[in-house]
């Protein structure tokens, strides 16, 4: 799950998201919230996930 | 749409190499712009495929010391100056074509950095710089293909490149196979990637009983001379069920590349040839095409 601080960065690309709140992109993930930059980066977070398992985030 | 490509093995030795560069120059022949990226992080060989010398490595983009800019290297050049001379076919979608290539670095010191030996940069920093340098390779090139060449088995860079493509190719050489560990690769990695839609397929390389001995295809019926490859296609269905992957291509083995001193971009230097002939085939299949 991301923190406070992490709240406005990218989960995978570690990007700042700087986007109206209802346009940024969220993702219910293991039963934690994590925010995207774009579908795309949500895609790969999800496959490093897969594989790497719950440690990974 | 750009189209990212790995290019992976369970083992050394199968001919990946070979056979991306291959790909990318012939996909370059037919006009589109490819980035062929050096991600073998623990032996590089593609700096030493093209003979050139890069302004700045793949390595130095992750640890921050380079802009994608400098790990660029345009070899568009090296695909034309053979089409110029051995092909007639060039047309005006062909001058579209670009190469670009980031060479790796083969020196211990950098690859001991971007295998996590730097302690000031941690695998997640390497690993969104990963991520960065597709992105920028897309937005800032406009390429059509970024075609990864990884190290075999199951290691955290070729785990990273297989992770950001859209198509896996595991190539396999026929007469050395470890269906076992290939089948567990295939299930522990490229199962957990093909739930997130990435496509996976087989690429067999160095099929026997294409240059067998007279001796053998004499003893052959006069019509059943194929027998032999009829025989090699059995074993292809047999690998395909095994691992759990369809095959996409499956090149046979030509003596005059296996132990040529050194094979260099044979799709170029002798498009006749049936090695670059497979190698055209699986550029155009309907599942490679952007």
């Amino acid at each position: 799950m991301q923190n406070d601080e992490q709240q406005n960065t990218c989960a995978m690309c570690g990007k700042k998201i700087n986007k109206p709140k209802k346009q940024v992109l969220v993702e219910k993930i293991d039963d934690a919230n994590y925010i995207f930059d774009s579908e795309d980066c949500a895609l790969i977070f999800k496959k490093f996930r897969s594989l790497y398992g719950n440690s990974f985030s | 749409m750009t189209k990212c490509i790995a290019f992976h093995s369970y083992k050394g030795g199968t001919g990946k190499t070979t056979i991306a560069c291959n790909f990318a120059a012939a996909l370059v022949k037919k006009g589109y712009k490819v980035f062929l990226l050096d991600l073998d992080v623990s032996a590089p060989s593609i700096q030493a495929y093209f003979e050139k010398a890069p302004k700045r490595w793949v390595n130095d983009f992750l640890i921050n010391e380079a802009d994608v800019e400098d790990l660029a290297t345009d070899l568009t050049d090296v695909v034309f100056e053979h089409e110029k001379k051995n092909d007639s076919s060039l047309n005006e979608n062909s001058k579209n074509g670009k190469l670009w290539v980031g060479f790796c670095n083969p020196k211990k010191e950098e690859i001991y950095k971007i295998e996590g030996g730097k302690e000031e940069i941690s695998k997640m920093q390497l690993l969104r710089k990963f991520i960065l340098l597709r992105e920028q390779l897309i937005s800032e090139f406009g390429v059509d293909y970024i075609i990864i060449d990884t190290s075999p088995g199951i290691r955290y860079w070729s785990i990273n490149a297989l992770a950001v493509a859209d198509i896996l190719f595991l190539t396999l050489k026929m007469g050395d196979l470890d269906i076992d560990g290939t089948k567990k690769m295939a299930d522990d990695i490229y199962g957990s990637l093909t739930r997130f839609g990435a496509k996976s397929y087989l690429i067999l390389n160095r099929v026997a009983g294409f240059c067998a001995p007279h001796i053998i295809t004499k003893s052959l019926s006069e019509n059943n001379t194929s027998v032999l490859v009829q025989q090699e296609s059995n074993v292809n269905d047999r690998i395909s069920k095994t691992v759990g992957m369809d095959v996409i291509s499956a090149i046979p083995c030509y003596c005059d590349i296996q132990f040529s001193r050194k094979e260099f971009l044979t799709v170029l230097k002798h498009p006749d040839h049936p090695f670059a002939d497979q190698i055209k085939r699986l550029s155009e299949d309907a599942q490679v095409k952007v």
